[in-house]
């Protein structure tokens, strides 16, 4: 049998597993060890099995995972996240739509100091929602806006997707998370542009909240000075090449604790629960990366990837025409598979195609997590919606995802911008690093 | 059979234990004093990157079983939450036959390592942390997710367990 069709035919079968239930990181690994077997014997498959676990589990630049999550697992355990919606909540509270402006500028503030997006919904969810509620905010709005803004902690450096990218891509990370500054500040302001302007023309949507005198608003600034300051520390760290990222990691983990002892926020059994709430997400992103590892020696073993690039070749699209089919790839992907099983499947492919157009490999990371944010609220299993239906069970799942739609046409708008325009991606990272 | 399962909870809370509360505070020490040793006193340790990334692998090996044992690991349940009971079992034993089958792999050829690794002594240039050690620990931890697959697999074959057990939603291992 041809490598080629052995691959498709393994790849579909991998669809086939995480459609099933199968988790994702054992999907990758069996098909990818599986397919080894058949295309190289047992003892090549065993081979590499061992050389990924050893690989991708000495892998210094992934020491940035758990501690990363480690980081925002402090933050939202020691109450440092309340503190920073109370503070903005007290400056943008009386804008129109101003309560949903400001879940949507504390969940980028929550996603500056931690690497991921669910758990910013998580967290500021249950503070966000029965404030919204108290000033009569549609619920599609409210729950809308807090589902969608937990996606820009993925995009707001630092972000355990743009480490796990750098990692399957040898793409520098501290490249990678100076390039998503500009894109996160310009998503939020997306978010937040629309909500005031969708509140000005139909006002009962979000009424205006108090209003609060200035003494009071000035003084609320000390409560952001902790995230702030580790977030210009970590990122300042980086942009000046005081450190690598994951060393950056670790000086922003022992910044915020050292804050949160400070504060008298730290107590053993929330310290114990961050700890080894880090573990397991860290263990499961460790399969996922090494299943991925696993995956990608399959296809290039299958060279699949050789002969796509090769066909591309022959196209004669211009690069934004491409960029508009990976675009809407990425849109119909997001509504059957879940982000990790996109980026795995996709990336690997769509990589060497990418430097072969000649884009900038730390655009196309940045690009990539801007259309993970889309599948995160993309029916029908968009994850943020899912865990905003937690946190407010009362609001149909029907209702988020409308809700959501909005935020959906803001991100494709900054997507059409980045694309167009990829300097708003690399201006910043090429002035840090030349 | 329950009480091999109580025991492998048992070993699996202990090794995620020992990574989340020892290795791990450990890792961010070493690095944070790493930094502050490098640019406060022009000191780095020298060993600080081999130390790193020793305890890194310790903490992701230390954490697999937990985390796979609590459902910690990501998945599409969409299809999965409307099949019938039969299809969920099925579903779950096929999950248990593909961990079996990849951790037997892994724990085989480490363990086929390990008696060459320990006589050439490969060791890091350090601290001359065993090659062949942290084999044996990858043995070891593949050796318990094997285990665990199989008597899994004999739990719900038996009807003891219901596969739910191990199912909640793709959001528990998100960050």
């Amino acid at each position: 049998m041809l490598p080629e069709l052995v691959g498709v035919l393994f790849l579909v079968g991998m669809i086939g597993l995480i459609m099933l239930g199968i988790p994702i990181a054992f999907s990758m690994l069996i098909v990818g060890t599986v397919g080894m077997v058949t295309m190289g014997g047992t003892l090549q498959a065993q081979s590499q099995l061992i050389l990924n676990f050893w690989g991708t589990g000495t892998n210094f630049v992934l020491t940035a995972i758990p501690l990363y999550i480690l980081m925002g697992q402090l933050v939202y355990r020691t109450g440092i996240a309340s503190d920073l919606y109370e503070a903005v909540y007290k400056w943008l509270g009386w804008l129109p739509g101003g309560l949903a402006i400001t879940s949507v500028v504390a969940c980028a503030g929550f996603g500056a100091v931690s690497g991921g997006s669910a758990t910013a919904v998580a967290t500021l969810g249950p503070m966000c929602m029965p404030e919204m509620r108290r000033y009569n905010y549609s619920d599609r709005l409210a729950a809308g806006s807090i589902a969608s803004a937990g996606t820009l902690g993925i995009l707001i450096p630092p972000s355990v997707f743009l480490v796990v990218y750098g990692a399957w891509t040898e793409t520098s990370v501290g490249h990678l998370f100076i390039a998503g500054i500009i894109p996160g500040i310009l998503m939020t302001l997306a978010f937040a542009g629309m909500i005031f302007v969708r509140c000005i023309i139909t006002p009962e949507l979000g009424p205006a909240g108090p209003v609060f005198p200035w003494g009071e608003r000035f003084r609320s600034l000390g409560k952001i000075l902790p995230i702030f300051s580790v977030f210009l520390i970590v990122i300042g760290g980086i942009y000046g090449g005081v450190f690598a990222p994951s060393e950056a990691a670790a000086i922003g983990v022992s910044a915020i604790f050292l804050i949160a002892l400070v504060m008298g926020r730290v107590d053993l059994s929330s310290l114990k629960e961050a700890l080894l709430g880090t573990m397991h997400t860290s263990a499961m992103l460790y399969l996922i990366v090494t299943g991925g590892h696993m995956l990608g020696h399959f296809v290039v073993l299958t060279k699949l990837t050789e002969n796509i690039v090769n066909w591309m070749d022959t196209l004669t699209y211009s690069p934004l025409t491409m960029i508009a089919l990976f675009s809407i790839m990425y849109i119909l992907l997001g509504m059957v598979l879940d982000v990790w099983a996109m980026l795995i499947l996709t990336i690997p492919f769509l990589f060497p195609v990418i430097l072969k157009l000649g884009l900038d490999p730390v655009w196309f990371g940045i690009y990539v997590i801007v259309m993970s944010e889309l599948a995160l609220i993309t029916p029908p299993i968009g994850v943020n919606v899912y865990v905003m239906a937690k946190v407010a069970p009362d609001v149909p799942l029907g209702e988020i995802f409308k809700g959501v739609a909005p935020f959906f046409i803001s991100v494709l708008l900054v997507v059409v911008l980045i694309s167009v325009f990829p300097e708003i991606v690399l201006w910043l990272p090429r002035l840090a690093f030349g | 059979m329950l009480q091999i399962l109580t025991v492998m909870r048992a070993i699996s809370r202990v090794l995620d234990h020992i990574g989340g509360l020892v290795v791990l505070p450990v890792l961010t020490i070493v690095m944070t004093v790493d930094v502050i040793m490098r640019y406060v006193f022009n000191a780095p340790f020298i060993w600080g990157l081999e130390l790193d990334v020793h305890l890194l692998i310790i903490i992701f090996m230390f954490g697999i079983l937990e985390c796979t044992r609590t459902g910690g690991n990501i998945r599409m349940d969409l299809v999965y939450l409307h099949m019938p009971d039969r299809a969920r079992r099925m579903v779950a034993l096929l999950l248990c036959a593909i961990g079996c089958y990849i951790f037997v792999l892994l724990a085989g050829k480490a363990a086929s390592e390990i008696p060459f690794l320990l006589s050439i002594q490969e060791e890091s240039e350090y601290l001359h942390l065993p090659k062949g050690w942290y084999y044996t620990g990858i043995v070891a931890v593949s050796v318990l997710m094997a285990l665990y697959f199989a008597l899994r697999a004999v739990s719900i074959v038996i009807g003891s367990a219901v596969p739910e057990d191990e199912i909640e939603s793709e959001t528990q291992g998100e960050m």
